[in-house]
């Protein structure tokens, strides 16, 4: 008797520990939208489309040696890079606290598009169209950055949510 | 017939003694035999020796266990068997703390995959070993991020970006020169010169220039830099790639040139493993000296007393004459 209650109680666990991180999966999969957005659901949105190759995801601590954003300025961000350099790749989302603050993120975002297009053009001009149609976006307080494979469609999911 | 009519006769009695001795003789042998072969299961299996040899003899270490025997010469040398081994991948992260790398895109992956810290690291794609020289990367020149930092050690892993259209012995005295400033800009750090990767053979079809022997024969002219120049080489060609003699798949890019995340630890083992077994020659070596300088202290020392001994008198003489004259 002890011992079909103990595998009850196991398999209900499971069970729901299942359930959980289903639910999980799910809600990054279909992602909130506009005032519901987070940052990392717009980048989850994106990647599950558009590949970001050896993507590594930054955070407040490193994002100074690619942007130069003031990380106090920043309410979320969620930002992913290609890890081997070989590729320009990049998704950048970030939610200020205030639209001066989204402001000058922009302009940091625009000077390391500047920067990559100036390492790029000689470096693998095969690769120049992601940044040549970058996508930019300032929305109130958010700035979002893309450049990857497919542009286009990732203008278009970033532009769904917001 | 009786047992007891039988009557023993002196050459009976004489045989039953000499079987007996001859019994005995070999139980006694029986028993040393059984002692000795006892003894030998006991007995301690003869001390491995482990012999580790950088080059040639000028100092020896001995241990009583295991027999380790570290020789060594002035300089690393090719010949050179490392003394210390770290196990591939198994790198320190509080080692890097006191080195610099310098490169190229292959370098930002050090940063980008978050194994070293970004100030610790000055690289971007597309760099060559004569382009580094003039190339600002975040508003700086190399020489000024190195001064900045002033490690013990600086890291140069660069030339993958020139072997398609530069001749190898063009960027070998570039680089040549690159280490002659670093040198006049930071004199207490050390040069560390790394290998450069091997490509992938798809790689190799798409971009015929960039091939493996191109990059064989420029790894080459380095190293023989590296030894002319008196600094640490850094081989990780040989790590890098499969049975065929090109990159392994599991640390390629898929461009075939660049690498995934797993190539670094391997590569940043290696660099700690050179920079390890560099230190251990230079203590090696330290002690050496001090220990002939101090066999040659105590010689001078005799000579010196003997010469004031025997100048004494003259000395005395000239410490006579008047200053003024």
């Amino acid at each position: 008797m002890k011992k079909s209650i103990i595998a009850i109680a196991i398999t209900a666990m499971l069970m729901l520990t299942g359930c959980e991180s289903g639910e999980a999966v799910e809600a990054n999969a279909t992602v909130s939208t506009a005032a519901e957005a987070t940052a990392s659901g717009i980048t989850a949105a994106v990647m599950a489309e558009i590949e970001i190759p050896s993507a590594m995801e930054k955070n407040a601590e490193n994002i100074g040696a690619y942007y130069d954003i003031d990380t106090a300025t920043v309410a979320e961000m969620s930002v992913f890079i290609c890890g081997s350099g070989a590729y320009p790749d990049e998704l950048a989302v970030f939610k200020f606290n205030d639209e001066a603050g989204a402001k000058a993120g922009a302009e940091a975002v625009q000077s390391r598009l500047d920067s990559q297009i100036a390492i790029y053009t000689d470096y693998t001009p095969a690769e120049m169209y992601k940044l040549n149609e970058a996508v930019l976006i300032t929305e109130g307080n958010w700035v979002v950055f893309a450049a990857c494979a497919d542009n286009a469609r990732a203008k278009e999911i970033i532009e769904s949510i917001l | 017939m009786s047992y007891n009519d039988k009557k023993s006769t002196p050459a009976d009695i004489a045989a039953t003694l000499v079987i007996l001795v001859l019994a005995a003789a070999i139980v006694v042998l029986l028993c040393i035999y059984i002692l000795k072969l006892g003894g030998a299961f006991e007995a301690k299996p003869e001390p491995v020796q482990t012999t580790h040899i950088i080059s040639e003899a000028a100092v020896t270490e001995t241990t009583t266990e295991t027999e380790i025997i570290i020789t060594t010469t002035s300089a690393v040398t090719e010949e050179s068997i490392p003394a210390v081994t770290v196990p591939l991948g198994e790198y320190d992260e509080a080692f890097f703390e006191r080195t610099f790398i310098v490169g190229d895109s292959l370098s930002t992956g050090f940063v980008n995959y978050e194994f070293l810290p970004a100030d610790k690291v000055f690289a971007q794609a597309g760099l060559t070993p004569s382009s580094i020289m003039f190339t600002e990367v975040g508003g700086s020149l190399v020489y000024d991020k190195v001064t900045e930092n002033n490690p013990e050690y600086i890291c140069i892993m660069l030339g993958t970006n020139g072997i398609a259209y530069l001749e190898a012995d063009f960027m070998s005295e570039k680089m040549s020169l690159f280490i002659d400033e670093l040198r006049m800009n930071c004199p207490d750090s050390e040069i560390v010169l790394v290998s450069i990767p091997p490509v992938t053979a798809e790689h190799e079809i798409d971009v015929p220039e960039t091939n493996i022997d191109r990059i064989k024969l420029y790894n080459s002219c380095i190293e023989k830099l590296a030894e002319e120049k008196d600094v640490i080489w850094v081989e990780t060609y040989s790590i890098l790639c499969d049975n065929t003699g090109y990159l392994a798949d599991e640390y390629a890019e898929t461009d075939g040139l660049h690498l995934k995340i797993h190539a670094y630890p391997i590569i940043l083992s290696r660099i700690q493993e050179a920079i390890m077994n560099y230190e251990l020659i230079q203590e090696l070596e330290a002690e050496n000296t001090s220990e002939t300088d101090a066999v040659t202290e105590s010689e001078t020392m005799e000579s010196t007393e003997e010469a004031v001994v025997t100048t004494l008198p003259e000395e005395t003489e000239a410490s006579e004459i008047p200053v003024n004259s």
